[in-house]
């Protein structure tokens, strides 16, 4: 069965969450640069998604993106996966950063575009040809963007 | 259109200095003035704007009369300096406005056939604050590359011509344009 749409969304009101203070530096810049730290996923971001997308989801990685100005993450950075999964982006960034986007694309055709929001979070399930990544953010920007970033994939 | 002056005339000394270029083979050459101004060309040129996951910028399309003489110009001698076996070059016109930016990659894709990038200056209105080609050096490990470190800075001043190889380390970007305009023919060499 080819499944040709599947949800992605933006919920304005995403659970609060506190990032941490200490991130590691990631800089092969033929894939990304940003600061990331793992953490535990938040339960309010889990039921979010469940909710949404009426499936029963578990996580299986969470980690917090900070990006300076001038940072990144390209699409090939972020591998395909066959476990049709779901992305949450939590924008926890103090203030509006323009231009800074999440995409996600399949074969290339971006379908999906969450815009800097600081307390909304977008809602994706991916299909195996999905790839997000995060828009370069410009060194006119003066602030940075800090995402929280929840994969899930259903119970079972 | 084009001919090549006084730079080109020692090839062994410009066939040195390409094997020893770090991080990895690259000439460039000032001055290298088109008989006919490239911008009069340009012209009836439209450029429409792309963006993507690694790049923003104003492109033009493929731009065929005008690679067909860079290529015929300049393929036979970059052929003799680089030992690469060029003969053609493909071209296109690029504006990097304020904000635009073509983040790091290598160009090298398999089946594509390009053996050599150049990327060549044009004169602007308005000279840009930023835009450098910017050469990065890769700490290879078996076939994965574990680090990435700035190298070389090539200013985009007029007239410029920088050529450089292509393959899996070649990895390269044009810094964010912050100020004023940067115009620039680039584009490949084949076999």
């Amino acid at each position: 069965m080819i499944q040709l749409s599947r949800l992605a969304v933006i919920v304005p009101e995403a659970p609060a969450f506190e990032a941490p203070t200490q991130l590691a530096r990631y800089a092969l810049l033929d894939r990304g640069r940003y600061a990331y730290a793992e953490v535990l996923a938040p339960a309010a971001v889990t039921a979010l998604a469940s909710e949404v997308t009426s499936r029963a989801l578990r996580p299986i990685s969470a980690r917090v993106l900070r990006l300076e100005p001038g940072d990144y993450v390209l699409a090939h950075h972020d591998p395909l996966h066959e476990d049709h999964r779901v992305d949450v982006i939590v924008d926890l960034s103090p203030a509006v950063v323009d231009g800074a986007e999440v995409r996600y694309q399949r074969r290339g055709a971006t379908f999906f575009r969450f815009p800097s929001q600081p307390g909304a979070a977008a809602i994706v399930e991916r299909d195996p040809a999905t790839r997000g990544h995060h828009t370069y953010v410009s060194q006119l920007r003066t602030s940075a963007v800090v995402r929280l970033v929840v994969q899930l994939v259903e119970v079972g | 259109m084009w001919s090549l002056g006084e730079a080109w005339r020692d090839e062994a000394a410009l066939a040195a200095a390409w094997q020893g270029a770090q991080p990895f083979p690259y000439l460039v050459f000032d001055e290298v003035v088109p008989a006919v101004p490239v911008l009069e060309v340009l012209d009836d040129e439209g450029v429409a704007r792309q963006e993507g996951d690694i790049f923003a910028f104003e492109a033009s399309g493929n731009l065929a009369e005008l690679g067909a003489a860079f290529g015929s110009t300049f393929a036979p001698v970059l052929a003799r300096i680089t030992g690469k076996p060029v003969t053609r070059a493909e071209l296109r016109a690029y504006a990097y406005r304020v904000g635009h930016y073509l983040l790091p990659h290598s160009d090298h894709q398999e089946g594509q056939g390009r053996l050599l990038a150049f990327a060549y200056y044009l004169p602007t209105p308005e000279p840009p604050c930023g835009g450098e080609l910017e050469l990065f050096r890769c700490t290879v490990e078996g076939a994965e590359i574990t680090a990435t470190d700035s190298a070389v800075l090539i200013a985009p001043r007029p007239h410029r011509l920088a050529v450089f190889d292509v393959s899996d380390v070649s990895l390269h970007q044009v810094r964010e344009v912050l100020g004023g305009l940067r115009l620039s023919l680039a584009g490949w060499f084949y076999p």
